[in-house]
């Protein structure tokens, strides 16, 4: 049987903004497109349908089914990563700043969720999510309408290291009613393209670890195609198949088990015989 | 290097905490109600945060010290651990809190009082000698700069001489207490693998020779050592590198400033075992099968040619 080790997988980003002027320096930034089709969002992704944007309106329950649709729709898979997007209000901070949420509170429900510190150039600011604007921003923290949604929809789909709220300032409370200009939102964002870029690459970077590690191994899909295993015989064959990557991986497993198995039982029994012959011993020094 | 410093919120300004944010002024420094909300939430990567860990303080309100799993002793009757800190510094490829916990964050609990009245309690319990055993959770003095526990707690022990003290390590901030005047009722517990074997799955744990450099002064003033090999990492060869590293405690120590062994095998509940897996699948510690006691009863009599069995606790 001639058969190729399985490609490492590619893996984008989830992105989601509230507004479409925040989302229109990031479209141009990854050379995203409009999906075809009849959508409740305005949903864009690159040409590989690797990266994915959304747009997801104003306010946290937007945000949350937002993420949530993105993720159905996009099949995002759990070592992918998620990045809320957007403008939010600070007391003191000079409008334009840039800062990751470390801490987000959703005022509404009082829970709060932690990203992790990760990005070594960007500073950190606590995160609260109002369910209406803010006319007199009092403690010293971000204030945005969206990123709790975002936050809790996206923890269903993705490990925690992988979602991540970055916010641009752009006001020191508003009124009710009261609008930014899209030009000025849009110009804001785009200012901070170069830090977002190192940001999405950070995370990429963290979401391909993960999908290395959680990658079915060489050949699984291989053998399952050729004999019958129950849901538990799979798992046992995931790992028995892992093993044989690490312990005998010059060793040609997909010919060892056409010579030693009829069946998916006899499969995981000669495996299983085989690799327990194996020592633990050191690597050459 | 700390990522981050998460303070809850009812000891934002106590005075450890205080001196701790001052340190650490350059991360940011984060509220939480409670560390639970940071330290348990579900889906955490241990293997992430173990390259970037972050700093949480804490206060510890119940079961400060419990009493240690069957089979966890040093010939004692009542015996108990505690934890003031979650977590460690080192990265050793085999340690169970990888599989223990959701997060490879450092908690510290920075109420001490609290600790030491339960031990008073516990000692005022038993009329035997009580074993206090630290370094379950983490190492006993990696994080001692940070924490003081192990200064601060010195004089109840002096003060107690039935209250037995295991601080177990890897650490070569063990020699700190070369400054203090040795405790019969302190043991110091050496956390030992062969160096080849340390090298390759014990990241960030200082050379062996010199933790056995600090072992031995510290012998030689007078403080009990204690000697850990648990786990035994089962490489094929285990007799030839353990039996070196006999060798090498040995020329250094004699028999009797050796308080007491203990060895054990690598052994993991089936759940904490998977997690393991899943953490590090392509590990070759975790891919190979279990050799069983072998390498116990090997040691075990191994040790036997210095010490005498009543010094002698294979861990179960």
């Amino acid at each position: 049987m001639s058969l190729s080790p399985r490609q490492p997988p590619r893996l984008g980003l989830r992105l989601v903004v509230a507004l479409p002027a925040e989302a229109s320096p990031l479209i141009s930034q990854l050379a995203l497109s409009p999906i075809p089709g009849e959508h409740p969002f305005k949903i864009y992704r690159d040409t590989a349908q690797l990266h994915w944007l959304i747009v997801s309106g104003i306010g946290r329950h937007a945000s949350s089914i937002a993420t949530a649709y993105l993720a159905g729709l996009s099949r995002a898979q759990k070592s992918v990563a998620w990045l809320n997007v957007g403008i939010a209000g600070h007391a003191t901070l000079p409008v334009g700043e840039i800062r990751a949420a470390h801490k987000i509170t959703d005022a509404t429900l009082g829970t709060s969720y932690y990203p992790p510190v990760l990005f070594d150039k960007l500073s950190t600011e606590s995160l609260m999510t109002m369910p209406e604007p803010e006319s007199a921003i009092g403690s010293n923290m971000l204030v945005d309408m969206e990123a709790a949604g975002f936050y809790a929809s996206a923890a269903t789909f993705a490990s925690p290291e992988l979602i991540h709220a970055i916010k641009v300032v752009s006001d020191h409370g508003m009124q009710a009613g009261q609008r930014l200009s899209k030009a000025t939102v849009t110009e804001w964002i785009n200012q901070q393209r170069p830090a977002l870029q190192q940001a999405m690459e950070k995370l990429l970077d963290l979401s391909n670890q993960f999908a290395q590690r959680w990658a079915d191994p060489d050949y699984y899909d291989a053998i399952l195609a050729e004999y019958h295993f129950t849901a538990t015989q799979k798992n046992q064959l995931r790992r028995l198949l892992q093993r044989w990557q690490v312990l005998l991986k010059d060793d040609d497993v997909v010919d060892f088990v056409w010579k030693h198995a009829a069946t998916g039982r006899e499969v995981l029994a000669s495996l299983a015989e085989r690799l327990d012959r194996e020592s633990l011993t050191l690597p050459e020094a | 290097m700390i990522s981050a410093l998460y303070v809850e919120e009812s000891i934002w300004e106590h005075p450890r905490a205080l001196a701790l944010r001052e340190r650490f002024a350059k991360v940011p420094h984060i509220r939480c109600e409670r560390y639970g909300e940071v330290f348990n939430r579900h889906g955490q990567d241990f293997r992430v945060q173990k390259s970037r860990p972050a700093l949480i303080l804490a206060e510890k309100h119940r079961h400060h010290v419990l009493p240690t799993p069957p089979g966890y002793g040093i010939g004692g009757q009542a015996n108990y651990y505690f934890s003031h800190i979650l977590n460690c510094l080192y990265d050793c490829r085999y340690c169970f809190l990888q599989g223990l916990y959701q997060s490879a964050n450092y908690v510290f609990f920075l109420n001490f009082e609290a600790f030491q009245l339960e031990m008073k309690a516990l000692l005022d319990k038993h009329h035997d000698n009580v074993y206090f055993f630290s370094g379950y959770d983490g190492d006993s003095f990696a994080l001692e700069s940070l924490t003081g526990f192990v200064r601060a707690h010195l004089p109840f022990f002096a003060q107690h001489p039935r209250a037995q003290l295991e601080l177990r390590t890897k650490s070569l901030k063990a020699k700190d207490l070369a400054a203090c005047t040795p405790l019969p009722n302190v043991i110091v517990a050496f956390t030992l693998t062969p160096e080849r074997i340390s090298r390759e799955w014990e990241s960030g744990v200082p050379p062996l020779a010199k933790r056995l450099d600090v072992m031995q002064a510290l012998a030689e003033q007078g403080w009990p050592i204690g000697l850990r090999m648990d786990p035994i990492i089962p490489i094929e060869s285990y007799q030839q590198h353990y039996g070196e590293l006999l060798d090498q405690v040995f020329q250094r120590l004699e028999p009797a400033q050796i308080h007491s062994a203990t060895l054990g095998s690598m052994r993991f509940p089936k759940a904490m075992h998977k997690t393991m897996v899943k953490l590090h699948p392509e590990e070759p510690l975790f891919a190979t099968s279990d050799p069983g006691d072998a390498p116990v009863s090997w040691l075990s009599e191994q040790l036997g040619r210095w010490l005498p069995a009543s010094k002698i606790f294979p861990c179960t």
